[in-house]
Order: structure tokens, then sequence, then C-alpha cells
């Protein structure tokens, strides 16, 4: 590898970057109580980025020889020059120390066939389509760069998927996704009596819940909530590539503008962090893929920006440094900023005083359909399971959904509780896309005078 | 080499090789933020021993271990109740030459050029050369080799956005220019328009064709992909067959047999030809899409569909056929009347799949329509509807279908814009 970088400042690039990257595992399905599918699968390669000429060149090759990797590296300065040629202002990278380290995580051994068919016996049998579906993987990772970064990690993860979807003519249809992983399979303790509880509100749900009456209510949401919605109103348009319009044709752009970075997000109350190098989670990593130690980031501190997710080339663009958010999801994949660990910041409230201090309110514990503008103003959550609060206390469960732009839901925050949970999702960016492992929560937390319609 | 390695130890197995080169032109803000190139190569089998069966795939160099653990795991794992035996029927091989990649970025510079009035562009081309080869211990063979290209752009003025597709199968068919001309058209219409807050409530709706072609593409894959019938998360049954599913101006297929489609594959990994499908004729629901283990379930005859590998069949370009409608964009608005025009969305999700109920985030500009005529832009606007409400709602096709594919497109698609009644709007 270090041969490759050499080779490629010897072309003329100012920066060369090799990655060896391997994921391995094996995946299997299950389907209303049937074997499915079950696989392994080895996807390994290397890949080059160059700066070279002012621009950006990326090349990526499953053949692993030296002379299939030093044409990888050609590629890339070339590509680099050519995409130089089209650009106004040269690609600069911000300084940074090199990290040099290895760190590797023990292996997973699960029966993965059996969890999951564990997880299907557990489900109730009035469900009427029990889809899983779960994998184990090694990520193995290393990565050498031309200003002195050697980083080599290993790390295994765990993703388990389920739907379950209650079916009754004469009482219609409710869908419950669920989802657990890390980087050990401690992550999946408690996640087959999880699925078990849900399987048990799909009916009840589906049986009792009626439409929320519409209208203006104070809403309180569980750590569920609060990290689908730090992941799509906060973590997303904080990506400091998609503020300067990389992203702007997929993924799209943002509400925080390049003239303007250090936006009023919500209340003094909100505080959002990304951390990617909280241990055992989904979204674990401490070196990115630039070669740059990982760190918590305070995305939002006290409801004002602070920090964006970037890479050193965003990092450069705002005259400032690389908080390691380059990740990149397999070694085809160019690295570009990314979300890890995001959640709220728990505060002082106990999570049963806010609905006991909330008069007239819903409680939303989880939500099915979700989605958002690609500036990520206004976002819409359709919820699964939901309470009516009356005078301090839960009753009925009702059907409905949120609409609420960003900083309406963040500006109305009044209590944060002291509770925190975290979920695991499989977060979309890039062309070509890449998902990268994450996870997403915090503490239950209330917003108030917020639009529900049915 | 491999198969002879497996083949005393199975009753049966296929493998594939996949070799792919892409190239990639990402721009944004008019100038390229990367180049990009990547090669593929992986080698998937398809392991069966009784009624048990097994995927390996390796990406790069072959891995005996894994392979060795695949054939111990083989005997372990729970039988599979869909299992039949291969019966691959491989087309005749075809074989295309490379495409120069070098002339992605002339399709990107016209398309910018063509985007006139403007104030930044943003978006992708890429071309991709796939090779295909299937064997199996039963002696089938087969391969092809081909070429897709598709270009993204999106153009920005002001807080207005247009984004524009065009994908083919040679870059010489790509329209750029029409592409880029096609987002300036629009924003020209939208620009100085009043901005007003979408108005809840069913609605009749122009989809473009990127919006349409991504609501038909949900449709066949979530709902007309047999496994999913099999499993029961498809709206659909088998009975539903012959059954009414759409009005009667839709007729779908999957058109990924068509050599002139962006998707076009002439086989599929069990080695079968892929069939041209119909899906709804007429309104009437036609056919699902079929890898060996589903037709055999659902007793039908496999369409050559495991396009994505051994286990699920999956749509690879549809279409639609057009109806008498105008072909130019005024005109499709006059023919409106009254309703918004939806240029494109994003971030479909369902609140359940087999009811189809979901909502996607209109995207770019949407536009008020009255009169016949372009009257606000509309701000924050999202379909929230079944997609059976959808498919049944659908009045008027225009005379002109458009192959379309970009980043958040499920299926690659050929159709014209749509006209649907009382389609569900909010905010």
């Amino acid at each position: 590898m270090y041969r490759a970088v050499d080779y490629g400042l010897s072309l003329g690039a100012k920066y060369v970057e090799v990655r060896f990257q391997s994921d391995a595992g094996r995946w299997a399905g299950f389907r209303n109580g049937q074997f499915e599918f079950s696989g392994s699968a080895l996807s390994s390669g290397f890949a080059v980025r160059a700066v070279a000429e002012g621009g950006l060149g990326f090349a990526a090759t499953a053949r692993q020889g030296l002379q299939d990797l030093l044409a990888a590296v050609e590629r890339a300065v070339k590509l680099a020059r050519a995409a130089g040629r089209l650009r106004r202002g040269p690609v600069e990278l911000s300084e940074e120390r090199p990290a040099v380290v290895r760190y590797e995580l023990p292996p997973i051994e699960l029966d993965l066939e059996r969890y999951l068919a564990d997880l299907d016996s557990r489900v109730d049998r009035r469900v009427a389509v029990r889809r899983f579906f779960g994998g184990v993987w090694t990520t193995e990772k290393r990565i050498v760069t031309s200003d002195g970064a050697d980083v080599h990690s290993k790390v295994p993860r765990v993703f388990v998927f389920g739907v379950l979807i209650g079916h009754e003519p004469s009482r219609g249809s409710l869908q419950r996704d669920v989802s657990a992983g890390g980087t050990s399979a401690r992550s999946l303790e408690g996640f087959g009596e999880f699925v078990e509880g849900e399987s048990k509100k799909v009916v009840e749900l589906l049986e009792r819940a009626r439409p929320a009456p519409p209208g203006r209510y104070d809403l309180v949401f569980s750590p569920e909530m609060a990290g689908i919605f730090v992941h799509e109103s906060v973590g997303h348009p904080f990506e400091l590539d998609r503020i300067f319009g990389r992203e702007g044709a997929e993924a799209g752009e943002s509400y925080v503008r390049p003239s303007d970075l250090r936006v009023e997000v919500g209340s003094e109350l909100v505080n959002v962090v990304d951390d990617p190098t909280i241990p055992g989670t989904y979204g674990f990593y401490l070196v990115d893929e630039e070669g740059v130690q990982a760190r918590p980031k305070w995305l939002v501190r006290r409801g004002r920006a602070e920090e964006f997710i970037t890479n050193r080339q965003y990092a450069a663009v705002v005259g400032g440094h690389s908080n390691a958010s380059a990740r990149a999801s397999a070694f085809d994949r160019e690295p570009i900023p990314r979300m890890s660990n995001t959640y709220l910041v728990p505060g002082d409230w106990r999570p049963e005083e806010i609905i006991r201090d909330t008069r007239r309110g819903i409680y939303v514990v989880s939500y099915t359909e979700w989605n958002i503008d690609d500036r990520r103003q206004a976002g819409r959550y359709g919820f699964f399971e939901a309470y009516m609060i009356e005078n301090g206390e839960l009753k009925e469960p009702v059907r409905g959904f949120l609409e609420a732009e960003t900083r309406e839901l963040w500006g109305h925050v009044d209590a944060v509780g002291r509770d925190f949970k975290m979920y695991v999702g499989t977060c979309g960016k890039g062309n070509p896309p890449q998902g990268v492992p994450v996870t997403m929560g915090g503490p239950t937390f209330r917003s108030r005078n917020l639009l529900v319609l049915p | 080499m491999m198969l002879k390695l497996v083949e005393r130890h199975v009753d049966e197995a296929a493998l594939v090789r996949i070799e792919s080169e892409n190239y990639m032109v990402r721009f944004a803000n008019d100038e390229a933020t990367a180049f990009k190139s990547w090669t593929t190569s992986e080698v998937g089998l398809y392991l069966a021993k009784g009624r048990r069966v097994a995927a390996v795939s390796f990406s790069g160099e072959p891995d005996a271990k894994a392979l060795d653990e695949a054939l111990r795991r083989l005997d372990k794992l729970p039988e599979d109740p869909l299992y039949v035996p291969l019966r691959a029927q491989p087309p005749r091989p075809r074989e295309e030459r490379q495409e120069d990649f070098e002339r992605l970025t002339d399709a990107v510079v016209e398309a910018m050029s063509a985007a006139s009035g403007v104030d930044r562009n943003a978006g992708a081309a890429l071309l991709t050369y796939v090779r295909f080869e299937y064997e199996d211990t039963h002696g089938a063979r087969g391969g092809y080799a081909v070429n897709r290209a598709y270009l993204t752009i999106r153009s920005f003025k002001g807080d207005l956005a247009a984004t524009a597709a065009t994908a083919a199968r040679r870059l010489s068919e790509l329209r750029p220019r029409e592409a880029g001309g096609l987002n300036a058209e629009l924003l020209g219409l939208a620009a100085g328009l009043p901005v007003e807050d979408v108005e809840p409530g069913g609605r009749r709706l122009l989809l473009s064709p990127l919006v349409f072609g991504h609501l038909m593409g949900e449709v066949a894959s979530v709902w007309l992909s047999a496994g999913n019938v099999v499993a029961g998360s498809s709206r659909y049954g088998p009975d539903d067959l012959g059954r009414t599913a759409a009005s009667e101006e839709l007729s779908m297929e999957d058109i990924t047999a068509d050599e002139g489609s962006y998707g076009f594959t002439p086989m599929d990994y069990e080695g079968n030809s892929t069939r041209r499908v119909e899906l709804i004729r007429r309104g009437v629901l036609a056919g699902f899409l079929h890898n060996n283990r589903t037709a055999a379930k659902l007793g039908a005859a496999t369409t050559g569909h495991a396009l994505r590998g051994w286990t699920a069949p999956a749509p690879g370009h549809i279409s639609v056929r057009p109806g008498g409608g105008p072909r130019d964009l005024q005109g499709l608005l006059a023919e409106l009347g009254d309703g918004y025009y939806v240029h494109n969305n994003w971030y479909t999700r369902y609140q359940n799949v087999k009811t189809g109920q979901f909502s996607t985030v209109g995207r770019d500009v949407a536009l008020a329509v009255r009169g016949g005529r372009p009257v606000a832009v509309v701000r924050h606007m999202r379909i929230a509807d079944t997609l059976e409400n959808v498919l049944r709602n659908v009045s008027s096709l225009s005379g002109e279908p458009a192959q379309v594919f970009w980043w958040d497109m499920p299926v690659p698609a050929t159709v014209p814009f749509a006209i649907a009644e009382n389609i569900g709007v909010v905010k």
C-alpha cells in the first residue's frame, strides 16, 4: 500500500489515500416461519483517492494484485486531473494529525438461522405477515495516506430487521418494522422480548387505536422518536458537504446555508451529539477513512449549531479541521461525511414527570412511515404507537401524523428527560448509494403545540 | 473450475461471474466534485443438496475457506420449502463493445450548457459496462456483456430547483441537451410565480415521468414480484390475476428483456432468458415477475427475473404504454386544467407495504395549475395515498414516453406523463 501511495505521488498527485476494505459475513431470511434464504458473502478490494491538479479522483478495484492496485492509482490520478479541469477552485484538504493505530473487536458468534427462527416463534400468531432478515459480518480496513496515516481496524457487526404486518379485512392493516444491531452479540439482548411485545401491539393497536382528532397538541416523544428526529432534521442537514451543495442532485441540500452556519435550531434545551466512539454501537469507529481520529461532536449546543459533520475537504472549505466523519460503506465507495451515533443529549426530567406535567397532549412511542424534504425542513412522521394525554394521564391509543417544520419541532422543546436509548438504522447517502450503519436516539422529551393530523 | 470443486459435495450448483466497470462524473455548483471509476468482480455460487440451498459470493479473489464453510453449513440449514431444481435455458450469448467513458464529461457539459438562465447545476453521469457469465453442474452456460448510461441534472434558480434525467444503453442515445433544456423551461415557468402552501385533500395531479415512473416502479417491486405474493406482503394474491387492478388507461410491462431498455438484462441468476412480462393489461392484473421457485409455487413459468440473486424475483425495467395526451409540458398543463403538477419526488416510505399506504415528498418545482396555467409554486408537498388509488385513478397519459432513471428511483422506467384523479396530497 505504501508503494501505491508513493506511486500516486510520483504521478504528480498532491494527496493519495489507499484503503483496503473487506466485508465478510453471512445472511439469512425467514418468511412467515419458513426458511427463506441463507448465504455468505465476501466483498473486498482496494480504493484509491487522489487529489491532483485541483481535482479529486477515486478509483477502486476488486482485483488485488500489485499491478491492479497500481493501475487503480493511475486511474485515480488521471481522473483527478480531468476533474480539476472542470473546477473553478482547487480541492484542498485540511491539515490533520494523521493517526497510526490498529484496533480490533472480537468476532461475533451467532447461529443466525436459529436466532431468526426464535424471533419468528415469539411473534403473536395473529400477525399475518412475519419477515425477518439478519446479517453477521466483519469489516476489515487498512488505510494509508500520503500524509502519514496508517490505520488497521477490524470491526464485526450484527444487524437484524423484521417486518410485522397485522391484516384483517374487517379491521384494516398495521405494519411495524423492528431492528437491532451493534458490534457484539450483546446488542441483541432483549430484542426477542421486544419483538414479542411489538407483535402484540400490532394486534392490539389494529383493534383499538383510533384517529387522533386533528389539532395542535403538546407532544411527548419517546427515545425512538428522538432518534429519528435527530437523524433526519439535525444530523443530515449538518453534513457540511450537503450544506455546500455536493449532494444537491441526490440526497439534497440543507436548511443551513453556507452564508449562515451558526443557525439557531431549537430551544436552549436542545443539545445534539454525534459520537462514533461509543463502544458496542452499530455506528462505532475510532478513526475515519481519511486517517483522522474520531471524537464526539456537539452538533447543537443550547439550541444553536456548533459543529458540522465533515471530512477534510469541507473542513478546508470553512477553514477548520476535520472531525473524522469520512466514511465509506464498501471498498468501491468514496468516503464522504456521514453520521455515526447521533443523539439528543439527556436533560433532567424523569420521563413520567413529563407526561404528568402535560395537560392535553399525545405521547408518541414509535413511528411507521416518515419522510422529510431534501433541505430537511418539513418532516412528517406517522405514529405506530401513541396515546392521548389528558391531565397528565395516558388515555386511549391513537393514530395520526405529526407534521412539523424542523425549527418548530426543536424550537418548542421545553422538557428533556434523563432516560436514554439508542436504535439502529442504515443511513443512505452518496452516488453510487452508500448505506452505512448508524444509531440514533436520546431521551424522552416534550415539544409544545405541534400539529397532528389523522 | 470452482464448479468442479463443489460438484461432488452437492446435488447441483450454479456459478455466476459478474464483472463491471463503472465511470461516474459527479458535479455540483457547476463544477466537478469527483470523477470516479470502480471495477467490481464478483463470483456467486448457488449450492443445493436435498432441499437445502445456500448462496456464496466472493468479490475479488475466491475464498476457499468461506466455500468450505458454506459446504459444511449446507447440511445443517433448514430445508427450503420453495426449492425446485435448476432448469436453465440460457439465451444465445451476446456481447457489446465497451463504450468510451471519456465522452461522459461531454454529456455533462452539454446538459449544463442547455440549462440556460439557471443559477447553478448539480448531477451525475454514469457509464456501466457489465459482463455476466452463467454455468451450472447440468452443463448449461450463457452470458452477456452490455453498456448502460444515465445522466441526472438538477438545476437551481434561487430557491427553486428542477431535475431531469435521461437513461440509455449507449452514451450517444442519452439526451443531455433535452435534460438541461427541460430544467430551464420548468424554472422559467416557475420563476416569478407566487409561493403558496399545498391545499391538502384529493387533488388532480399531473405526474412527470420521474414521478409516475417512480410510483409504478414501487408497484412492480413491492406488489408484482411473486416473492412478495408468496410471502403475503403484496396487495395481490394469485387469485387476483385477471381481476381489475387499475384504470383502463393503464397497461404496464416489465421490459427488462428489451434491448433498448436501460435495464436490459438478457438472462438471470438461474440461467433463464429474461422475458417481457405483461403486468397490467388495460387495467387488469395480467402477471407477476417470477424466478424458478416462485413460479413453481404459484403454478406459473419463470419469467427470468432472478435479476438480483437467487432469493427473490425483481423488476429490471418497467414501461407504461403511452396514451393520446399532449406531448409537451404546456399542453399537459392545459389538459390538467386545475390541479398540481408534481415534477419530482423522493423519500418514499410505507405505512404498510401490504395496503400500499405510502407517502412521498415532492421535490423540485411543484406547480399549482388553474385554468390550464401555472399560477403558483407549491411549498412542501407530499403525495400521501395508496398505490392502489394511484393505479385506479390514472385518467390520461401523454403521447410520448421518456426513458428515465436517477438516484431515487426504484427501477428504471420508460413511461409517459400521467394525469391521476383524486390523489391525496398533504403538506
